[in-house]
């Protein structure tokens, strides 16, 4: 055995890897060469010196340090546990044989983002609400839950919405993949009575309270949201929605979040800014500030565009698209 | 080290577990960045970003793997990517004479080590064979743990750890010769 091959046992033998075979075999050699004995023993000092340094503390808790940052950040979480917040959205009937194909494909992309205890949540609502109202006040329902889609709950919730209709010019575009689930039921129920709103809301923000206490009530004037609606087949049913603006659901106007498809960013409103976040990194890409509130965050599949609306105070409502290539917002027609 | 409850509490959102985990293993990453840039501030720079990421990455951990090595994984990352200084390290050559200075070993086995000495050598070595040392002496890890931290291979890890000793134990003789010190 070369010296060369001792000293890797010398080693092996400070990390306590050597079997009693191999010992022996060192330290027969070290007992008949000088130089790998006093090589032996300087390495084993070394190596007593370095298990020897001091065991340093940070002068101040890094953590207190950080609890300012970690505020506006939210961790990722498990996959499964990435809770998508359903919100209770029916879909107009009229809306529903035409689009009947394509939801039935979303559907499977969509469940699989999806909790299972948030479907049941979820469906429940659907199924409650489908059986007592008109298809307009199902109409303000989507504006509402369109709104509430975004929670601060989860840094990937993804949305549902973008699925459906990513750059669709209105609230209802927003009706998400929950609205698909309960498309049978309100095909049936078409002829309720209409003055159960202020029911239907109250039940509605009972039953999302709970998971989406920073959502963003949709507080548009139903006009304003249905009119341009470019994926109605029948230009009449905006104009049937006659309750004037909805109620809100919940008007915390604190915080609204979506996470990109593929969770590489996270787009996050606070008051009337907006940020964009990159996975893993603490200052933001981009930024913008917006007179007016902000709703329906929706990423593009390919996760390149966020989509998202402003509610301006005169009743007006702007769209802005923020390109993540090149960290730009535009306006968009609408 | 940390609790695998406390790991999957934190992991399915629970914010205060997030917090306590980090709570626990803020001095294991601080101690690597600490010796990996022998520098104090520096390392709570880097100790501080590798808090934030192991927060915001959290759901990414697989239980697979150690939890131990996911975060000294991070905070090794961080240190020898973001803090990479453009400073000379000693080259790490295989081949290099391995007994010279025979002279008074003795002498030199009797006496302690400083050990700012210690850490400015440290300081010297290349950065994955600096991050092998710290991992193995001052997280106590073993060749696989390091191998898994370090996404290396079980033998780069020991012919590094290895290497680093041997010029290690030459420079800090240098030093306490007199010779090249700091």
């Amino acid at each position: 055995m070369t010296c060369q091959e001792v000293i890797e046992y010398m080693n092996r033998q400070l990390d306590d890897d050597l079997n009693e075979h191999e010992y022996e075999i060192l330290i027969k050699h070290t007992r008949h060469c000088p130089d790998c004995a006093a090589m032996f023993e300087r390495l084993k000092k070394l190596s007593e010196e370095l298990g020897n340094l001091p065991q340093v503390m940070p002068r101040f808790s890094l953590v207190d340090a950080i609890l300012p940052k970690l505020e506006f950040m939210e961790p990722i979480r498990l996959p499964e546990a990435a809770a998508v917040e359903i919100p209770a959205v029916n879909i107009p009937s009229q809306q529903s044989n035409r689009r009947a194909k394509s939801r039935h494909q979303l559907r499977f992309r969509a469940i699989s983002g999806i909790i299972a205890a948030s479907v049941a949540a979820g469906l429940f609502l659907v199924s409650y609400n489908a059986g007592l109202f008109s298809p307009s006040q199902r109409f303000s329902d989507a504006d509402n839950a369109g709104a509430n889609t975004a929670t601060s709950q989860s840094a990937d919730t993804f949305m549902p919405n973008a699925k459906v209709q990513p750059f669709s010019n209105d609230t209802k575009g927003a009706v998400n993949t929950q609205s698909v689930e309960g498309t049978n039921g309100t095909e049936e129920t078409d002829r309720s009575v209409t003055k159960e709103n202020q029911l239907k809301s109250d039940e509605t923000s009972a039953n999302t309270g709970d998971s989406s206490e920073n959502g963003i009530a949709a507080e548009e004037p139903s006009n304003a949201s249905t009119d341009d609606a470019p994926s109605i087949s029948d230009p009449n049913v905006g104009s049937d929605n006659g309750s004037g603006p909805t109620q809100g659901i919940a008007s915390d106007p604190a915080q609204l979040e979506a996470a990109s498809p593929d969770g590489q960013y996270i787009a996050k409103v606070t008051g009337f800014v907006i940020h964009v976040y990159k996975s893993g990194e603490v200052a933001s890409v981009f930024e913008a500030r917006k007179n007016g509130k902000f709703a329906n965050l929706v990423w593009s599949d390919d996760n390149k565009q966020l989509t998202y609306d402003i509610q301006l105070e005169s009743g007006g409502m702007e769209r802005y698209v923020i390109s993540t290539d090149t960290m730009t917002e535009s306006k968009a027609s609408h | 080290m940390v609790e695998p409850g406390l790991i999957r509490a934190a992991q399915s959102g629970d914010r205060d577990a997030l917090i306590t985990l980090l709570r626990e293993i803020e001095t294991h990453v601080y101690r690597t960045a600490y010796y990996i840039l022998n520098n104090e501030q520096d390392a709570m720079d880097a100790a501080q970003e590798a808090l934030i990421r192991i927060y915001t990455k959290i759901g990414s951990y697989e239980e697979k793997a150690q939890f131990k090595t996911w975060i000294q994984r991070i905070v090794t990352n961080i240190c020898i990517d973001k803090f990479r200084r453009s400073k000379p390290t000693v080259s790490i050559d295989e081949h290099e004479m391995v007994f010279r200075e025979k002279q008074n070993v003795e002498d030199e086995v009797l006496t302690t080590y400083a050990v700012q000495d210690i850490r400015n050598a440290i300081d010297k070595l290349p950065e994955h064979h600096r991050a092998v040392v710290v991992l193995r002496y001052l997280q106590d890890f073993s060749y696989n743990e390091i191998a898994d931290s370090l996404d290396l291979p079980l033998n780069t890890v020991k012919s590094y750890l290895f290497r680093a000793r041997q010029q290690l134990q030459t420079l800090l003789h240098d030093y306490q010769k007199g010779g090249v010190r700091g």
